[in-house]
């Protein structure tokens, strides 16, 4: 649950002038970025490499700081945010393109990684995700004895074990066929309805951003265009 | 799932690092334990020697480490002993570490004032003691009838001398049962050493107060140049293989801790650097930086208490190997108190958080964007 | 002027130099002082290990000693094993120099014998007449340098008499001045051969602060090795009228 409460006037999220430099100033790699996502939008951002777009999603994660400007959460400026890692674990899910499953842990250790330092007990949570995943016979396998779908399903469940209100998906089906490209984003597209999820998605797949309700396309660290799928 | 299952998963994760890191952390508790109990317990063994003889105050020559044998004439020093107050009795005892056998390490030989107070507390297991001072006779401790195979009725050689084996005793202090007992005058006649002693025990009576006691030593100060009036905890103090002993097992405590903390800083470091990224998703799937502190310091802890309980477990086997060794019998009796074992096992846990802390830092101050872009 | 009048000059000049170092006389003379004792005993095992490594079996021995300066009589007597229980030897040097040594066994009262001072003793490298240390009152005494042994440094002192009686000719002792105690001792013979090496492996510390030997190597010409180790003894022994009764009676 979130300890901001979503709001009918204002988008979930909101970037302001948001820039980013990186090697003491050399590459810039967002410039002047301003989008807007609203609650329960699914936005894919597209664009082809080193445009910007996995910074932008770096910054909405909180995993980078911008060099300037600012991200609203609902009304909340990022800048004025005490403990980012708090407000991670609160807010936001993160899938990633190569899994990153750690690989001595079974599916649904995995799953319950994010909780590890909180109280309570989080696996029957654990469970019923991964069964809504279809992985309900997967559970105590191991990444290397699961197909790269399977993966990507056990690092969505991962993904919203502390109860997300937005999830951050970097090139999540890249590493996967079509086949299971297309389950994965049906069930992160189903997943999302369910739970009024917000998701932003970095793809370079033209096929994959199809599934979403906007596309953000970025080119040299800007915003490009923006149309509706 | 919780931290000290993950912790656990890392470490098990490299098990020759792991492996490594607690064998050198055991080794150096190893070598603390044994080495420390081993001075403990030749300190004990001998403060056990003068305490079960009931002995109050011991009274001899000012000497220095090394130095040639003084014993002294009991006689100039005695009466003047004898009358302080709340002096009830005084004993001269003289020994010498003599080799008796071929085939057995030097025993140390006592010889005791005939009928004094400093029998009693010798169990007599077999035989009887010497029965008059001029008995060409020995009680012999139990250890020392082991080591030397003899029993009651057998002959030794002391100096050059034939003595009977009139009893077998058994007493609290190690030291006494690897020991041969004879009367002073025997002592004396086979040591040539008319009339002297290397000390005089002094058993004061019941009304002596503490204050009495250093009013006793102060006395025996003023009055008797050349001679010092101690208690047994004191004179074990001065012991110079006791000292030795004890200044090896600090200085071991010392080393050990110091390379087992930077085998731990460096086994830590070694590990998060290869997690780098590990460590990025971790921060990015939610954790809180003071959960990754923990984490890593935790790792470091189970490292070095693994390394703390072998480590404590080989320790013994040591000091209990190096018992029985035949060259150390009857000189060595470790002692393995409760508290210094929980004390080594706090220390090993210190360790764990000296090493594992900057490493846990460091981890925690990670960028996760930039964690994540490492491979 | 002769070539060794030139060398006295030039050494009477260097002297004020070195006034520090000490003089043969005054180092001659703090071995003799240090050497001085009321009565000692010393017990001490003694192994003798052939040149072909054969090691004899080890024995005990006890030495009592009175050394004055006008009188210095010792007593050694065997304590085990039987090969050397209850014999005796002792020997009295006075102020002629000259060392009468006498042997005799401690069951036979009568058996008393002269003996030689220069002999072996028990059939180890140990001579009665090396504990005397009597060249350290010949009158030729020189300092030839210093020298260090086991990190102690010490003065090479070369010691010679022409009195043809003596069995050992010419001396030379490394002496530790602070600890007063010759750490290596060469014996030569009247051809400037070396009889033997006296070297001193571990001290201890008489109660005057001067070091005595612990333990002590004595290795012969013909490279016959004896190893002495003192366990026992006393700085201060009472010596009994009797000790040296035999040599009195023996006169």
């Amino acid at each position: 649950m979130s300890i901001f409460p979503p709001s009918p006037q204002t988008p979930i999220l909101s970037t302001h002038k948001l820039s980013l430099l990186f090697d003491e100033g050399q590459t810039r790699a967002l410039d002047g970025v301003d989008i807007e996502v609203g609650e329960g939008e699914f936005v894919a951002i597209t664009g082809p490499s080193g445009c910007g777009k996995s910074s932008l999603l770096n910054l909405i994660g909180t995993l980078d700081t911008p060099t300037s400007g600012d991200i609203h959460f609902r009304t909340q400026p990022y800048s004025a945010l005490r403990d980012l890692s708090l407000f991670r674990r609160e807010n936001i899910g993160f899938v990633f393109q190569s899994f990153h499953l750690l690989p001595t842990l079974s599916a649904l250790d995995n799953v319950l990684v994010p909780t590890i330092g909180r109280p309570g007990d989080h696996q029957e949570r654990a469970r019923a995700l991964l069964t809504k995943l279809g992985l309900s016979k997967r559970m105590n396998h191991f990444p290397a004895k699961l197909s790269g779908g399977e993966r990507q399903r056990v690092a969505i469940a991962r993904a919203l074990i502390n109860d997300p209100d937005i999830i951050l998906a970097d090139e999540p089906t890249g590493s996967l066929d079509s086949a299971n490209a297309a389950q994965v984003l049906d069930v992160l597209d189903g997943i999302r309805r369910e739970k009024e999820l917000t998701v932003i998605m970095v793809t370079h797949d033209a096929s994959v951003s199809a599934r979403a309700d906007r596309i953000i396309r970025m080119r040299d660290g800007k915003v490009d265009a923006e149309v509706a799928a | 799932m919780n931290l000290l299952r993950f912790a656990l998963d890392n470490l098990y994760r490299r098990p020759a690092r792991t492996a490594l890191t607690v064998s050198a952390i055991s080794l150096g508790i190893a070598a603390v334990v044994a080495l420390t109990s081993i001075a403990w317990g030749f300190e004990a063994s001998w403060q056990k020697a003068n305490d079960a003889r009931g002995t109050d105050l011991i009274v001899t020559r000012i000497a220095s480490e090394n130095t040639m044998p003084s014993p002294f004439v009991a006689e100039q020093v005695k009466p003047a002993l004898s009358a302080i107050p709340h002096v009830r009795e005084v004993v001269g005892l003289l020994s010498e570490m003599l080799t008796v056998s071929e085939d057995a390490p030097p025993v140390f030989v006592f010889g005791w004032a005939h009928g004094s107070y400093l029998w009693e507390h010798l169990e007599l297991k077999n035989g009887r003691w010497p029965a008059e001072d001029g008995e060409a006779a020995i009680a012999i401790g139990s250890l020392a009838a082991e080591m030397l195979h003899k029993q009651v009725g057998d002959q030794i050689e002391i100096e050059g001398r034939m003595f009977g084996v009139a009893g077998i005793f058994e007493s609290s202090a190690m030291i006494e049962n690897g020991a041969l007992l004879m009367t002073l005058t025997q002592m004396q006649q086979i040591t040539d050493k008319p009339g002297k002693v290397n000390i005089l025990n002094i058993k004061l009576d019941s009304q002596t107060s503490e204050a009495d006691i250093e009013a006793i030593k102060a006395q025996v100060r003023k009055t008797l140049p050349g001679f010092i009036a101690i208690t047994s905890g004191e004179l074990v103090q001065k012991n110079a293989v006791v000292r030795i002993s004890k200044a090896m097992s600090n200085a071991t405590i010392l080393i050990a801790g110091l390379v087992g903390a930077l085998v731990v800083f460096n086994t830590m470091l070694m590990s998060i650097n290869e997690r780098t990224r590990e460590i990025g998703i971790l921060l990015a799937l939610g954790w809180q930086r003071r959960t990754v502190v923990k984490l890593i310091v935790g790792e470091s802890v189970i490292l070095t208490l693994a390394g703390g309980v072998i480590g404590i477990l080989l320790g013994i086997l040591i000091a209990t190997g190096l018992e029985h060794l035949e060259l150390m019998r009857g000189k060595i009796a470790a002692i393995f108190s409760f508290p210094f074992l929980f004390s080594v096992l706090g220390l090993s846990v210190l360790l764990g958080i000296c090493g594992g802390l900057y490493p846990a830092i460091k981890a925690a101050r990670l960028q996760p964007a930039q964690a994540l872009r490492q491979e | 002027m002769t070539m060794r009048c030139i060398l006295l000059l030039l050494g009477a000049f260097a002297l004020p130099a070195y006034a520090a170092e000490p003089t043969a006389a005054t180092l001659v003379e703090t071995m003799k002082q240090a050497r001085l004792s009321e009565g000692f005993e010393a017990r001490m095992e003694v192994a003798t290990i052939l040149p072909n490594g054969h090691r004899a079996m080890p024995f005990k021995l006890s030495v009592v000693g009175q050394i004055g300066a006008e009188r210095q009589r010792l007593r050694v007597r065997g304590i085990s094993p039987d090969k050397v229980r209850g014999r005796f030897v002792a020997a009295e040097r006075n102020a002629d120099e000259r060392i009468r040594t006498i042997a005799y066994d401690e069951q036979l009262p009568r058996s008393i014998e002269k003996a030689d001072p220069a002999a072996r003793l028990f059939d180890s490298g140990l001579v009665l007449w090396d504990m005397f240390g009597a060249w350290w009152s010949w009158p030729q005494q020189a300092i030839e340098g210093s020298d260090r042994i086991d990190g102690r440094t010490c003065t090479l002192v070369r010691s010679r008499t022409d009195d043809g009686t003596s069995p050992v000719r010419e001396v030379l002792s490394c002496v530790n001045g602070d600890g007063k105690l010759s750490l290596r001792t060469q014996l030569f013979d009247r051809r400037h051969r070396l009889l033997r090496t006296i070297a001193v492996k571990q001290t201890m510390r008489k109660e005057s602060g001067a070091l005595a030997a612990k333990k002590l190597t004595v290795t012969e010409a013909d490279r016959t090795a004896t190893e002495v180790e003192v366990y026992g003894g006393d700085e201060h022994y009472l010596v009994n009228a009797d000790t040296y009764a035999p040599l009195d009676n023996g006169k």
